[in-house]
């Protein structure tokens, strides 16, 4: 793996650990969970994903084992977030939590795409990858949270356009752009449609039955 | 592995696959998921409870990543049911998600008890690899709807089934007929019993306790 690859996948990491650890800090201080509550959420949201990539593609060392000062990252959003969260200056609403998302789901869709693409696997694995590194950690926070999983139920386009996403980055790829560039072009690229998503509210359509269970 | 062994591996594959994907289906239009989430649903439902058992029997590649094939049926059917699906001829209820889960169950357990079984492990683990593979795509699917795991409350020999199926076939394997076969008959004798008990609301005992928490 060449040098700047590397430092690509850190960057991406670092971005993602701590976009999502806040995402996860957010929603934790809304439900009014403790503080050791909202600890284990935004760690959970953070690792939650990479870790499951990585027991799938049997690569050891977990990176945050490999890389131990990314559990120190999450700790000091932990330790400052919540008093910050606390002034009456700043409304949390659901949206709050978007945008961290919005930029750590970018970050990580690229990650684990590039990563399933370094070991060689297949495009479309690789971007099912993308989707389990981005997805898996905003579904733990949400179940722990005992509701279901945003991605699932809200019908806003999210696996849809980290899919995409993942796709993209082995098109460029096949077109001659380095692997780099296109994780850096994907990145921003879901960043820009999810952030389409959030003020345009543009929604999946849904497939309703009549036997559809009201909400 | 003989050539017989891998082709019932196979079948019971595709029919697994395909009934779980199913409930997956079933269950995310039921409780209004969008299109992707119902995907996703159908998705993890039908690979959850292989790939959990390739990953504890260290087994690689997952039989998705060897076999693209896989996914591509899969995206298939997710962009293809909401046509179907939508119609108001087709009653999606409680039954549409029960009745291909134990299509599913014989498939799956039959075939993780079998794979174990060749890996090399005891009977016990076997079966227990095969109940692995059977239950834990329907568990993940119930906990993303938000409902408790079916498996679990249901009453009606869920994981007994599968667990005595994966043991049936380590017996039968002991008094000389070949495994793959045994593998066949465990898998039509569990859903064969699970459907019979679903009919017959035969129940497994639970422990009532004068106050239970609902």
């Amino acid at each position: 793996m060449n040098p700047l690859l590397t430092d690509t996948l850190i960057a991406l990491e670092v971005i993602g650990i701590l976009a999502f650890a806040a995402s996860g800090m957010v929603e934790g201080v809304r439900k009014g969970v403790d503080l050791f509550g909202i600890g284990l959420l935004s760690f959970l949201t953070a690792f939650g994903g990479g870790t499951v990539r990585d027991l799938l593609l049997d690569r050891r060392p977990f990176f945050w084992v490999e890389n131990e000062f990314w559990l120190w990252l999450p700790l000091v959003l932990i330790l400052v977030g919540p008093f910050i969260l606390r002034s009456r200056v700043i409304e949390i609403t659901s949206k709050t939590v978007k945008w961290p998302d919005a930029i750590g789901m970018g970050a990580w869709t690229a990650n684990g795409t590039l990563i399933a693409l370094e070991m060689g696997e297949s495009p479309l694995v690789a971007a099912i990858m993308g989707v389990i590194t981005a997805g898996v950690g905003g579904i733990i926070r949400d179940l722990l949270l005992n509701r279901t999983p945003l991605v699932i139920i809200d019908h806003e386009p999210y696996l849809l356009i980290s899919f995409l996403g993942g796709l993209l980055i082995s098109a460029l790829a096949a077109v001659g752009i380095s692997t780099v560039e296109a994780a850096i072009v994907v990145t921003v690229f879901i960043f820009v449609v999810r952030a389409g998503v959030i003020l345009a509210g543009w929604r999946l359509p849904s497939i309703q039955n009549h036997n559809t269970l009201p909400e | 592995m003989t050539l017989i062994a891998t082709n019932v591996l196979f079948i019971l594959d595709v029919i697994g696959v395909l009934a779980f994907a199913l409930t997956g289906l079933v269950e995310g239009v039921r409780k209004g998921a969008d299109l992707v989430g119902v995907g996703f649903l159908a998705f993890v439902t039908a690979f959850g409870g292989g790939t959990l058992r390739d990953l504890l029997l260290d087994r690689r590649p997952f039989f998705w990543v060897e076999n693209e094939f896989w996914l591509w049926l899969l995206i298939g059917i997710a962009i293809l049911a909401p046509f179907v699906i939508r119609s108001r001829f087709i009653e999606l209820t409680e039954k549409t998600v029960r009745w291909p889960d134990a299509v599913g169950l014989g498939a799956f357990s039959a075939n993780g008890t079998l794979i174990a079984l060749e890996s090399g492990a005891s009977v016990l683990v076997a079966a227990l690899m095969g109940i692995t593979t059977a239950a834990v795509g329907g568990i993940i699917r119930d906990l993303l709807v938000n409902q408790v795991p079916r498996a679990i409350v249901d009453h009606e020999f869920y994981i007994v089934i599968g667990l005595g199926g994966g043991l049936l076939i380590s017996l039968l394997g002991a008094i000389g007929i070949s495994l793959a076969w045994a593998a066949v008959v465990s898998a039509v004798l569990i859903t064969v019993i699970r459907m019979l008990a679903m009919t017959f609301g035969w129940k497994l005992p639970g422990f009532n306790q004068k106050n239970p928490a609902s």
